[in-house]
């Protein structure tokens, strides 16, 4: 056997070693990556809770708002609820897409509320207060809707802080 | 006809069969007059409101929302006496009355109406 063979003959278990080498890497680097969005997609879930909060806060304001038979401050609540919505919407897209229950009642309900916008500037050429109750009702059955979904991802988020032992 | 409101009539006619065919659903709205079809891939929403308070001629408005409420695109039949607007009253006016008889439930109210009257309900 030459010198040169012996080359060939060590180098089989060295490209073998290198391979499982290469392998593992990728594996942990594929783990940290996995690591990385899940910690984004916790992070998407607590802006969004954020969010949800802000909502319910919202809808309350409406009822007030439409109680005291106030054209400006309903317009600006529903308005705010526009924003707010169309920022979730944002969010939920990225993540579960817009064709959910949720973005589907969340999108009409701020559909509803930016023709319910029109109709109270339409007054102001007349009329009485036109209490805003389709936009309302949409708003209502958004906000049970968010109140199922929000305390389902809490959970999520929960369970993924318990998995990584309680950190965050 | 400019490219956009080309794509509104062309928006205005699909949602004419699509509501005939029973593959999109209207709702009222708190407008006067005034109905919502939120369209069923979450893409956004078209309101056809008929406008008759302000004018001595009835004309028609569709609204284009984005999937939070934001008006993109109008389309009317009409602006005042003496002008006409982007869209053809006649398309406008089909949509408005199919989009009234699915958001107040007519079409069935009305086979409710014959059946308890003895006549036999019919389309």
């Amino acid at each position: 056997m030459l010198w040169a063979d012996w080359f060939t003959v060590t180098g089989v278990p060295l490209t073998a070693l290198g391979v499982v080498l290469t392998y593992r890497e990728a594996a942990r680097a594929r783990t940290a990556s996995e690591a990385v969005l899940e910690a984004e997609r916790e992070i998407a879930i607590k802006q969004t809770l954020i969010v949800v909060s802000r909502l319910h806060r919202l809808a309350e304001q409406l009822d007030d708002a439409v109680m005291g038979r106030d054209a400006s401050w309903t317009n600006r609540v529903l308005t705010a609820w526009r924003v707010e919505a169309g920022y979730l919407l944002g969010l939920l897209s990225l993540h579960e897409g817009l064709s959910t229950e949720l973005s589907k009642r969340l999108s009409r309900s701020a559909q509803l509320a930016g023709v319910a916008s029109l109709a109270l500037v339409d007054r102001s050429t007349g009329g009485s207060f036109p209490i805003p109750a389709k936009a309302r009702q949409a708003i209502q059955e958004a906000c049970q809707q968010l109140a199922t979904w929000s305390g389902t991802s809490a959970g999520r988020v929960d369970v993924a802080q318990i998995e990584r032992g309680g950190a965050g | 006809m400019s490219g956009s409101t080309g794509k509104l009539g062309r928006l205005a006619s699909e949602l004419i069969a699509a509501t005939q065919q029973g593959r999109v659903s209207w709702q009222p709205t708190d407008l006067e007059d005034s109905f919502l079809c939120s369209l069923p891939g979450g893409t956004g929403a078209v309101t056809i409101t008929r406008n008759s308070s302000h004018s001595m001629l009835e004309y028609f408005r569709m609204d284009v929302l984005n999937p939070s409420g934001t008006v993109i695109d109008t389309a009317s039949s009409g602006v005042d006496l003496f002008t006409t607007g982007d869209l053809p009253n006649p398309l406008l006016s089909e949509l408005h009355d199919l989009a009234r008889r699915d958001a107040l439930n007519v079409d069935s109210l009305l086979d409710s109406m014959l059946d308890e009257l003895g006549g036999g309900g019919g389309s």
